[in-house]
This record gives C-alpha cells, structure tokens and sequence, in this order.
C-alpha cells in the first residue's frame, strides 16, 4: 500500500469493521454489566456489588479509589456495597468504566505496545487534569470528565492494529502518525457509538480537536475540560501546542486564563496513580 | 421535614463532653464530614442516634423530632461544670432527591460530605442515587429554594428512602430499647471501638468483642398494610420476635425496618400485631447483615 491517504484509510477500516474482519475494542464484560444494570435503574446495592466481585482485581481497585483522598473517606471502606453507597451508583458507574479501561489498552502485538502505553500514559495525564478542572465546574461532573479523558485518544487503536497488519506502514512512520492524528476522532466516535455511550462523550472524542469551536449554549461542557487538559499535559510535557492556548474559548468558558498552573490543583497526582 | 429536628452541642468544652457521650468519634466529624452516632444509656441502649456535624465551632445533632428536648435534657445532667451549652434549635431539615438544579455551587458529590452553600448545609446522604439533607433557618431554606424547581413530597417519602438504606430513626416509641448493633449502627459506621470510654461504651464493647449480637436489623415489605407505627410488635406464631423502627407507605404496601431475632428471621413467616392477615417479606437491605 503506498501513500494511502487519510481518506482511503478510514474508508478501509470502515470497511474491514463492516466485514467483521477487524474488531473494534471491546469493554470489559465487569464494566458492560454494571452499565447496563446501572442503567436498568432496577440493580439493588448488593446485586452491584455481586456484579463488581467477579472482577476481583477491579474490585480491589474500586476499594482502593473509594479509600483515596479523592473521596475523603471518615472511615476505611472495606466492602463494595459499602463503596457503592458513599459513591453513588453514577460515580462507581463511571468508575468501573474508567478502571476497567486500562484493559482496552492492552495490545496482542509487541509492535503495538509501545504506541498503546504512550496513547494510555497521556489519556491517564488527560484525565487527571481533565477530572480536577471539572470539580472547579459546578455543573460538570468531575467522574464524567475523567472518563472522557481516559476514552479521548481510543479512536487511534483501531488505526493501530490495521497498519499493523501492513508492514509498509508499520514502517513508516511519518505516515502513520499523520493517519492516528487525522482519524482518531472520527474513529473514536464510531467506537463510543458502538459502546452506547452518551453523547457528551462521544462529542469530546470527535470535536476536542475543533479548536476554534463554539460550546452548543456558550457554557463551558466536556469538550471544553478536555481541550484545556490537553493543552496543559502538552505544556507539561514541554511539547508544543497545535495552537496558540490564548485564541481558544474553551479557556474562558471555563473561566481560566491559558496561563494559569492547572496542574497545581488538588487531586492530579492522586488520580494519575489510580489508573497508572 | 417535620419528623427531624437539629440540637446544638456549644461551648468550649463540647467536643470533650461529647466524645464521652456518644457512640461515635467526635474528632473524626470536621467542617467538611458528618457522621452517625447515638447517645445510649448506661445500660448502652440507645436513646436516640443522629447524623452529627460541626458547625461554628459547635456540634449539630440532627435527630427524631419528638425525642429532640428529652435528649437535651438527658444530656444537660452529665454537663456538671464543664462550658458546654445544650438547646434544640429553630433550625428546619430538608430532604432533596435527585438531579440537580444549577447551583451556584457543586453539592456534595460523596456520602456524609457537607457543603455550605450560603447559610444552608448541604450534606450527602450515603446512598445510591444522590440525595442531600439540607438544614438551616426555616426561612433561608424556604428562601434559598426554588419551589418551582423540585415537585414536593411528604416526609415519609423520605423516610422510605432512609429505610431502603437501612438507616434507622429511633424515636420516642422506640428510644432506650435496643443496642447501637441491634440497630445496624456498627455497619453505618456509627460506632467507633477505638476510642475510649463513653456513657453506655463497656456494654456495646463486650456485644462487639464477644460477636454476640443476636437481633439486627432487617427490611420488610407487606403488601396491601398501613404502616404500623413505631414499636409495632413482629410475630412469629405468637411468638414476638421483634419490633418496628420506622416504616413509610410504599406502592402497594408498607416497607419497615425492624429489629428481629437473628434466628428468627430465616424462615419463620412474620406478621405484624398491627395487622396479622398480611405476612411480611424480607427485602435486601443496602449493607450486608452478618
């Protein structure tokens, strides 16, 4: 395959996806259940919790989370039902959906896992920031903004594991980091749709590259934290940003100024080593 | 609400004077955290529990309106002379449920968490859908509401919620009856075994230690009754086995929470002396009773 454009990359994969010849991710059954039985409304706290318990790994990580000083908790939470009534069934939702996402990430070829740990390293950074701006945000919900960061880049595995089945592009790596950076948005929806999940996500992994955008009510929303938390995890990095930070609006909508230290506020570091 | 009502501990000395009255440990409840704890008798029989949170650097103890002035009371004879000032306030409760409103502040988010959103304390109540206790003067609640916002609901739809939790109100009917963990107060995290003496600590202690709780708490539903009221006699034959706590009208019937015999509870057909044509069926309670 030589040259092929974004174009014609994104019409292949379309299609190898059609066929069923290329999978896209699939979430863990733990996070499928719990979603669903959240969702029916009907799931008691001790049914939730049964659920959570086959994944044992997941459930001491759930534990771990409500025991973190993100939740300031008075007393050690020692079972999961006991999680589950501190947190809420929204939150321990969202949570089982983050934590479980790590599994996502998880390539079957050596040549993927170099780019699937980077793309996780910087979702977790995005998360982390993205969570502790949304806690600053009244009417944003600081677990709704964290998963969005874990999921924002998801659209760029499926690119991988085709071009991984092309040696030439494989290879080429000029090419292929222009397709993940061009398709990952587009891709990403298709996978959240895919995943039933809401539309305020499925908008962040498809417009958070949309710089110049405008927020549907002019009040800041989930594409706008994630913008910033990208931004800021490339400032961090030293990397340069795809645009200049003080021409967005996401900032403002949000009532920042571009030249703030977001990684100061409370809470990064502690999210960061939950989902590491 | 009108079945809750809010006591102010004060003084210098009130964090000291509680901690030796209270199952509780007073020095894990700050600005940002409450919690639940009862004040027993010597016998270690609880009359009354509550939700307790600081405020001003006094105690607020939001607990059954109708034992409110007796605890008062009760507690004003262990003061002797310590700086410590005891009264029930004007202070009203109020219950939301549900997704919220735009607030000019995120309201707690995780269970027992307070917010002060201008003068009204909003505190999450451990559950699985959000729902927040609101306490403040009757008017700022009054003022600091929409009522076109949220559709109103009596009391006892609250109630219904606080049994689906298992949280339990012991009133007057009930007060002075039944130990803290006869009351499920040790899986709400309301007892602490650690931290020292307290009017009622060496009873409560030697049930924990010696794992000897033989009545809990326990959830039920009977189709088509009244809701008996507090104290309410459970049966097993003729046998009584226990006694209604709290209970709220629910569709198509009655939910309560009662303290039951441990051995009795398995199995037996239950009725209530209130009304014996309809047998109760056990629910799940939010926690797991050992």
């Amino acid at each position: 395959m030589q040259a092929v454009t974004p174009q014609q990359f994104l019409a292949r994969l379309k299609e190898e996806i059609e066929k069923d010849r290329i999978t896209l991710p699939t979430l863990p059954e733990v996070a499928l259940k719990v979603r669903a039985a959240v969702e029916g409304g009907k799931a008691t706290a001790s049914q939730l919790a049964d659920m959570i318990a086959e994944d044992a790994a997941l459930s001491a990580r759930l534990l771990q989370v409500a025991n973190s000083p993100l939740y300031r908790a008075r007393t050690e939470i020692t079972n999961l039902q006991m999680a589950i009534m501190r947190l809420g069934y929204d939150t321990v939702r969202t949570l089982i959906t983050g934590l479980a996402m790590k599994q996502v990430f998880q390539p079957d070829s050596a040549l993927l896992e170099r780019y699937f740990r980077d793309i996780w390293r910087t979702s977790v950074d995005v998360a982390a920031i993205s969570r502790a701006l949304a806690t600053l945000t009244p009417h944003l919900d600081a677990e709704h903004a964290l998963l969005a960061g874990l999921i924002h880049q998801i659209g760029k595995l499926p690119i991988l594991v085709l071009a991984n089945r092309n040696q030439a592009l494989a290879r080429d790596q000029t090419a292929l980091d222009r397709l993940l950076d061009e398709l990952h948005p587009a891709i990403g929806a298709l996978i959240l749709s895919h995943w039933n999940f809401p539309d305020t996500l499925r908008q962040v992994v498809s417009d958070y590259r949309q710089w110049n955008r405008q927020s549907p009510d002019g009040e800041a929303d989930y594409v706008d934290i994630i913008q910033v938390a990208y931004l800021e995890h490339l400032a961090s990095q030293g990397e340069e940003p795809p645009v200049d930070p003080t021409t967005i609006g996401a900032f403002s909508r949000l009532g920042l100024t571009p030249d703030i230290e977001v990684v100061e506020i409370e809470g990064i570091d502690e999210t960061r080593q939950i989902f590491a | 609400m009108t079945d809750l009502a809010v006591a102010k501990v004060g003084g210098r000395d009130a964090a000291a004077f509680l901690q030796g009255q209270i199952t509780c440990d007073v020095h894990r409840i700050n600005e940002g955290q409450s919690g639940l704890g009862a004040v027993c008798n010597p016998q270690g029989r609880v009359l009354a529990n509550f939700r307790i949170l600081k405020h001003d650097a006094a105690f607020l103890l939001v607990l059954a309106a109708d034992l409110a002035e007796d605890i008062a009371q009760h507690l004003r004879r262990y003061v002797l002379r310590a700086d410590v000032t005891l009264a029930v306030t004007e202070w009203a409760c109020l219950g939301i449920r549900g997704e919220l409103l735009r607030l000019p502040q995120t309201p707690p988010r995780v269970g027992d968490e307070i917010i002060w959103i201008g003068r009204i304390a909003w505190i999450r109540v451990p559950d699985t859908l959000p729902r927040w206790l609101l306490l403040g003067q009757r008017a700022d609640l009054e003022a600091g509401l929409r009522p076109s916002e949220a559709r109103e609901a009596p009391p006892a739809c609250w109630r219904l919620h606080d049994i689906r939790s298992g949280l339990p109100w012991v009133t007057a009917a009930t007060s002075g009856r039944f130990l803290p963990q006869m009351l499920n107060l040790d899986l709400l995290g309301g007892i602490s075994f650690d931290k020292g003496c307290y009017t009622g600590q060496e009873i409560i202690a030697r049930t924990h230690y010696r794992g000897q709780v033989k009545r809990r708490l326990y959830r039920f539903f009977a189709a088509g009754a009244e809701p008996p009221p507090p104290g309410t006699a459970l049966v097993a034959g003729e046998e009584g086995v226990g006694q209604v706590i709290n209970s709220a009208p629910a569709a198509k019937g009655t939910e309560l929470l009662a303290v039951v015999r441990c051995d009795a509870v398995h199995g037996s057909a239950l009725r209530l002396t209130s009304a014996p044509q309809h047998p109760l069926q056990r629910r799940d309670l939010a926690y797991t009773v050992p």
